[in-house]
């Protein structure tokens, strides 16, 4: 009696967390120090400052980035700038159907190359440090293989870069590359993919089915930062954006079908750009329970780039580990410090 | 009691993998890849053909479509990167105003010692003329902060919240 009695509380309780609205998200001190479009550089002051290379973040198109500034106590970005740093955090916005014919190009130039020429002026800083998240890793690649900046470090975060090796569907991975599925016509009828198509495409392709978080909730309902955590990752999973057609058929053609960024043969308006070019001190990390973006998909750029200091991690956990932390794994802090230039 | 949850979320986790895998290797057969490309072949056909009857009956019925809306966006659009290039532009010709009145105070200050041994024998009008530059240039500077500030006006209003 006792036993059912106190199962039906924790079911009442869970209930009421699902019943909850939207949590508060993205509370870290912020000013915006460029905007353009659906985009914004979020400018993060280092609370006592130790570094004069600031962090430059490059977040996914796929999701939204506030992954990185969960809640104070749980935020990257509150973790680096406690470390000392300050941040810059491009933060590239909802695409409405005005911005579908955005390509890769135009995020890699007018966007990120703009962007980091913006938080190297507002910060007066000599060179900078990149760090992509995702697909903001893989766009962050491409940038630093064509960037004319002073870029010091780079980090890539679980960025699917290798398409040689993909996880999952490969026979259709192989249909896409024998052209026997056109999907053009597809993304040209939608124009931008509504974010709920996004979601599902990613679920489809990681978690088609996705309810064991439900049961990690009824566990540890009664412990307050934990459902104040789910709360908020939760509601991350199920916030996707919206992503410009002309973008996805570049990615799909250039890094799906044709593999092109790792293969060398990859042109951004017109200019070669090719991963031989980055010579800054760059760290991967891949991490080992993930099922979206394994270590195969990254590791090899580490072979490829011309750097002299080159790292490759693989850290314990998910994909999105290591964007929702509340401390700096300490391999990415010790990294970071020896590389960046104390002020 | 607790194990009895971690247990259960244990129980979860394995069949939402085993039902993941299982949903995977269906969906990369041969037969469902064909099923889909047709069904996604046609499917842009029929909206494509939709979307034609609507823009062309937008016109007589005086509607505005989508691609309307997103023509009028696109503008506002290029009207923000005119200003984004102005305010650079304007960042650019202060920044080298800074440098050339710090230059400007450098040589001042060397000369200045010189000039105050030969102040009586300086000719006015040589004084009053780099008075006159350094008012100019204080001139330029004043202008050059208040088309930048008003770039950066222009550019907030329409650009929204973030």
């Amino acid at each position: 009696m006792v036993l059912r009695k106190n199962e039906n509380g924790r079911l009442h309780k869970v209930k009421e967390v699902l019943s909850q609205g939207s949590p508060q998200v993205g509370k870290s001190p912020k000013q915006a120090v460029w905007k353009k479009n659906k985009a914004a550089l979020w400018y993060y002051q280092a609370k006592q400052k130790k570094y004069e290379t600031p962090l430059f973040l490059v977040y996914s198109l796929v999701n939204r980035a506030f992954i990185l500034d969960l809640a104070p106590g749980m935020s990257t970005v509150e973790a680096f700038t406690n470390a000392g740093f300050d941040v810059y955090l491009l933060d590239f916005g909802e695409p409405g159907y005005e911005d579908k014919d955005i390509t890769v190009d135009d995020y890699v130039y007018d966007y990120i190359q703009t962007g980091v020429k913006k938080a190297l002026h507002h910060s007066k800083a000599k060179d900078i440090t990149i760090i992509g998240y995702c697909l903001g890793g893989t766009l962050a690649a491409m940038y630093a293989a064509v960037a004319d900046e002073p870029i010091k470090n780079i980090v890539l975060m679980v960025a699917p870069m290798d398409f040689d090796y993909v996880p999952v569907f490969d026979q259709w991975v192989q249909a896409l590359r024998e052209g026997s599925v056109s999907y053009e016509e597809w993304i040209d009828m939608y124009g931008v993919i509504p974010a709920k198509l996004m979601e599902k495409g990613m679920r489809i392709a990681s978690y088609p089915v996705y309810f064991s978080h439900y049961f990690s909730l009824l566990e540890r309902v009664n412990d307050p930062s934990y459902v104040h955590k789910w709360r908020r990752f939760n509601y991350w999973t199920e916030s996707h954006v919206p992503f410009a057609g002309a973008a996805l058929k570049q990615l799909i053609q250039e890094l799906v079908q044709e593999n092109s960024l790792i293969r060398g043969s990859l042109r951004l308006r017109g200019k070669k750009a090719v991963l031989s070019n980055i010579t800054a001190n760059i760290l991967v990390v891949s991490t080992t329970l993930d099922t979206l973006v394994p270590k195969a998909m990254s590791q090899s750029v580490v072979e490829l780039v011309s750097s002299k200091d080159k790292t490759f991690k693989l850290a314990e956990g998910g994909h999105a580990t290591l964007a929702a932390r509340s401390r700096l794994p300490s391999f990415l802090a010790d990294w970071l410090v020896e590389r960046s230039a104390p002020v | 009691m607790s194990d009895v949850y971690k247990d259960l979320k244990k129980i979860a986790m394995l069949l939402e993998k085993h039902v993941n895998n299982r949903i995977h290797q269906e969906l990369n057969k041969e037969e469902v890849i064909q099923f889909i490309t047709q069904w996604l072949n046609k499917h842009p056909h029929v909206f494509q053909s939709l979307r034609e009857y609507g823009e062309l009956l937008s016109a007589p019925l005086n509607i505005p479509t989508k691609t309307d809306t997103a023509n009028i966006a696109k503008l506002l659009i290029q009207l923000e990167e005119k200003v984004d290039t102005l305010e650079d532009n304007v960042n650019d010709l202060h920044e080298k105003l800074d440098k050339v009145s710090v230059k400007e105070d450098a040589e001042g200050a060397s000369e200045q010692n010189t000039k105050q041994k030969a102040r009586r024998n300086l000719s006015p009008s040589k004084q009053e003329k780099a008075q006159r530059r350094r008012d100019a240039l204080d001139r330029l500077k004043y202008y050059s902060h208040e088309i930048s500030k008003t770039a950066k006006t222009a550019g907030g209003t329409h650009r929204g919240s973030a």
